[in-house]
């Protein structure tokens, strides 16, 4: 029975392990939180991250928003992105706190799933979206095939 | 299974052979937001409501009044059909089942699926192109005639897949309307080409630069739309409309 019990016991935390691996995994995808804040006054902005071999490529929608004030910025594997409207967005009949929130600007901060080379990030805005070319810090090694 | 899905007239609809529009949301809202656009530019009247258990537990409240998420409206010899929260994967056989029987009895003149074709590179698109698929002669014809161009080889998923092989077999008039589009933001855009396309097959006259320039505020208002619609299109798997089908015609 001790060894059936310790068995069973085994079970449950290497099924444990793995929920807590899907859940990290896919904790982002399936994150329920709120696109607004109204303390800060700020949106969430929706973005897109793809990741090639060779690069982070990260999209923004970013309506209301003109190149000279959007505010870039990166440390410690996170990308904080800023921008502010350039006419503060309000509906007036929305919910409750939100109808007498002027928003004011978007806020997002995104992880990066890689180490990057900080100094060649490139980004351009167009027709209201932001694309930002975040280069991987790449170290390549050459493997001698016998 | 069709029971499980409750399409209420609220008003009946007595309209012969109508023109029937739906705006489901899927890749860029663009279905939605064209419809949204045809119901306020027609003044289009709400008429009925579609409800399901298959549906998530949501009410949406306008002006104080508690409303269905999921509304018909008509107007003259139009009807629309529109949701404001994304069809479970779950749901999708059931509805787009319901849809059709329902539909069948109004014998439309014409029904109308409005969505978004998903291109990866919709960022360097300064004009964006829409393409029609239609279900029998009658609209086929009127494709051709509406000088829309035809989508003839791809893939199609979601609601409107299901619903057009439904209505080949029972000989309804479908077509599928869609434009180029982003996939995971709000493209009032690329429904202002549908749009554009929609005025030339039912003979309308619905104000696209009206639409254009509310885009801005479309994207705002739509972001949590949009994530909740990405979410629930995993199921569908949207992308697998950029892939080509194996088998020659």
């Amino acid at each position: 029975m001790t060894e059936r019990k310790r068995l069973i016991d085994r079970m449950r935390d290497f099924i444990a392990d793995i929920e807590r691996d899907v859940m990290e995994a896919f904790g982002e995808i399936f994150e329920d939180k709120c696109t607004w804040d109204p303390e800060e006054c700020c949106l969430e902005p929706l973005t897109n991250i793809i990741e090639t071999e060779e690069e982070i490529i990260i999209t923004a929608d970013l309506p209301y928003v003109k190149k000279e004030n959007i505010s870039l910025h990166v440390a410690e594997g996170m990308l904080d992105l800023q921008a502010t409207l350039e006419q503060p967005v309000k509906f007036a009949q929305w919910g409750t706190i939100q109808r007498n929130t002027e928003f004011k600007k978007f806020h997002k901060y995104i992880k990066l799933p890689a180490t990057v080379d900080t100094d060649k990030i490139n980004a351009v805005f167009k027709n209201g979206f932001l694309r930002i070319y975040i280069p991987k810090k790449i170290k390549r090694i050459k493997i001698k095939i016998e | 299974m069709t029971e499980e899905i409750n399409i209420v007239e609220t008003e009946p609809i007595q309209i012969e052979h109508p023109n029937v529009v739906i705006g489901l949301p899927d890749v860029g809202l663009v279905g939605l937001i064209a419809t949204m656009h045809m119901i306020e530019t027609l003044k289009m009247e709400r008429v009925g409501y579609i409800e399901s258990k298959l549906f998530p537990p949501v009410v949406v409240l306008h002006n104080g009044e508690i409303q269905s998420p999921i509304k018909m409206y008509a107007k003259d010899n139009n009807i629309a059909i529109v949701s404001e929260i994304p069809i479970p994967t779950g749901a999708i056989y059931d509805l787009s089942d319901a849809l059709l029987k329902h539909v069948k009895k109004w014998d439309p003149n014409v029904v109308v699926l409005l969505h978004g074709i998903p291109v990866p590179n919709r960022l360097n698109l300064e004009e964006v192109q829409s393409y029609a698929i239609g279900t029998n002669d009658k609209t086929k014809k009127l494709i051709a005639e509406s000088n829309i161009k035809t989508m003839d080889t791809g893939v199609v998923v979601g609601l409107k897949a299901i619903f057009l092989w439904d209505s080949l077999k029972e000989n309804i008039p479908t077509i599928a309307l869609g434009a180029e589009s982003f996939l995971e933001y709000p493209d009032p855009g690329a429904a202002s080409s549908v749009v554009i396309a929609l005025n030339k097959l039912l003979n309308l006259d619905l104000d696209v630069e009206a639409l254009l320039n509310k885009a801005e505020e479309l994207r705002v208002r739509m972001r949590d739309l949009m994530r909740r619609t990405q979410e629930t299109m995993r199921g569908t798997q949207p992308v697998r409309e950029l892939e080509l089908p194996p088998m020659f015609g």
